[in-house]
């Protein structure tokens, strides 16, 4: 049986370097995911990711378990992505690469998925990158925190500091704008 | 005027058994909340398949060997994901170098800490630190890298060099007058003055030296990328020049199956 979160925090912080690199193991593919759906940088979100774990052992004695232990890496991974977006002055990019190559996609197609669907798929990923780089970022954090990672308003809102009805006020502005941009981008939905 | 809250919350099923049955009743009577409802809901689905892509991890936290030190060094068990093969890598490995060069004529010690990265100038043998306060007691400066810049860096170094300098005039003036023996001590002074002058100077011209061996390796890794760079955009023009020639030749066939089946017409 695996250990908690909690149990491997403080086995960390008794030195046990092997229980924090289970918790890097546990928890890099989610930083990652939130860095890249935040700054929309492959190598940066990588480097954010990476950053993250390093300030996170840094400060693990200081960490007293107020928060849960992933709130606290979101709480340091948003602030590296906030620091990353001031310090390149622009808005996240939305990778989203011009052609699509029909090889290298047919290997990453399901079973029952023919090419035509796996192109619309590709399509509608790409258009949601490119709709979430628009939008401003704290409407684009409350929208990944809530989808990607299934956060709780509450816990939304304790990360962001800000009230709750303002965590629901940026869902529903995110969510309408995305909408629009959605609908405008056009053709691909409902295949 | 509907309330959004409490739409948003109903999206997301975090409205408790009462407000649910009461948002549901508004619902039925609101066209303008359903249709939003609907369409964002659509916005959701439509998230959902945005994924990241698959990064290949190998990030992990290890010790430091010298674990006799309460230091930890952190590093990662690869050296970055940064690919070291580009043309970013070999400037950056030429900044390391010159950085290193710069400490081991320094005497430069970086450590890493709990506290971050510190590089202390000047320390570390203790015969140094013994000689160092035997003129003057002039002490070692400590400089923090993530504050100071390369020119505060050797503007330390210089300080420390004029310092010592200054102490040695010092101690030697004040030994002459004690003792009486002026010209023997000043021959002492000139030969420690000299000593430094020629120390400093030997080592701004390795410093130079290895400079300049730092700047032919970056042009030469220039060079190299920029030679991968041509090999590469002609392996991609020949491949589309290749193409180009099969759709060529596909299309002279159609043209000339098309023309032969209307010959026989």
């Amino acid at each position: 049986m695996s250990s908690t979160d909690e149990e491997l925090v403080a086995r960390s912080q008794g030195g046990d370097m092997d229980s924090f690199n289970q918790l890097v193991m546990r928890w890099e593919r989610p930083i990652y995911a939130l860095a890249y759906r935040t700054i929309g940088r492959e190598e940066d979100a990588r480097d954010v990711c990476q950053e993250t774990f390093l300030r996170a052992f840094r400060a693990l004695k200081g960490f007293k378990g107020q928060a849960k232990f992933s709130s606290w890496l979101y709480r340091i991974a948003l602030n590296l992505c906030r620091d990353w977006i001031r310090r390149e002055r622009r808005q996240p990019v939305a990778q989203a690469p011009e052609g699509v190559d029909l090889v290298e996609m047919a290997s990453e197609a399901t079973p029952t998925e023919t090419i035509e669907d796996l192109v619309a798929r590709k399509e509608i990923s790409q258009a949601v990158a490119r709709a979430m780089a628009l939008l401003p970022e704290d409407q684009r954090t409350a929208i990944i925190l809530k989808e990607y990672h299934g956060l709780t308003f509450q816990e939304i809102a304790d990360m962001l500091d800000c009230p709750l009805s303002t965590v629901k006020t940026r869902l529903y502005q995110g969510l309408s704008v995305l909408r629009r941009q959605l609908d405008r981008s056009g053709g691909y939905k409902h295949v | 005027m509907c309330n959004k809250d409490d739409l948003v919350s109903y999206l997301y099923d975090d409205l408790d058994a009462p407000a649910r049955a009461a948002f549901e009743r508004h619902l039925r009577a609101c066209g303008e909340c359903r249709d939003e409802l609907e369409a964002m809901r659509g916005v959701r689905a439509d998230l959902l398949r945005w994924s990241p892509p698959e990064p290949d991890f190998a990030f992990r936290i290890v010790s430091e060997p010298r674990a006799a030190q309460a230091d930890n060094v952190l590093r990662p068990n690869v050296p970055s994901w940064r690919a070291w093969f580009t043309p970013a890598a070999g400037l950056a490995a030429a900044a390391v170098l010159v950085l290193a060069a710069a400490a081991g004529l320094a005497r430069i010690e970086v450590h890493s800490g709990p506290d971050g990265w510190t590089l202390k100038t000047g320390s570390s043998p203790s015969a140094i630190q013994a000689a160092v306060a035997g003129f003057g007691g002039v002490r070692a400066r400590d400089v923090n890298l993530s504050a100071a810049s390369d020119a505060e860096v050797w503007g330390a170094i210089e300080r420390r060099i004029s310092a010592l300098e200054a102490a040695s005039r010092d101690t030697g003036v004040r030994t002459a007058s004690a003792t009486g023996a002026r010209a023997t001590d000043a021959e002492i002074l000139k030969v420690v003055r000299d000593l430094l002058a020629q120390s400093e100077k030997q080592q701004k011209t390795e410093f130079a030296l290895r400079i300049a061996q730092v700047m032919r390796d970056v042009d030469l890794k220039r060079a190299a990328d920029l030679n991968n760079l041509r090999v590469g955009i002609g392996k991609i023009d020949a491949n589309y020049a290749d193409e180009a020639a099969a759709h060529r030749t596909l299309m002279n066939y159609i043209l000339n199956s098309n023309s032969n089946s209307d010959s026989k017409k």
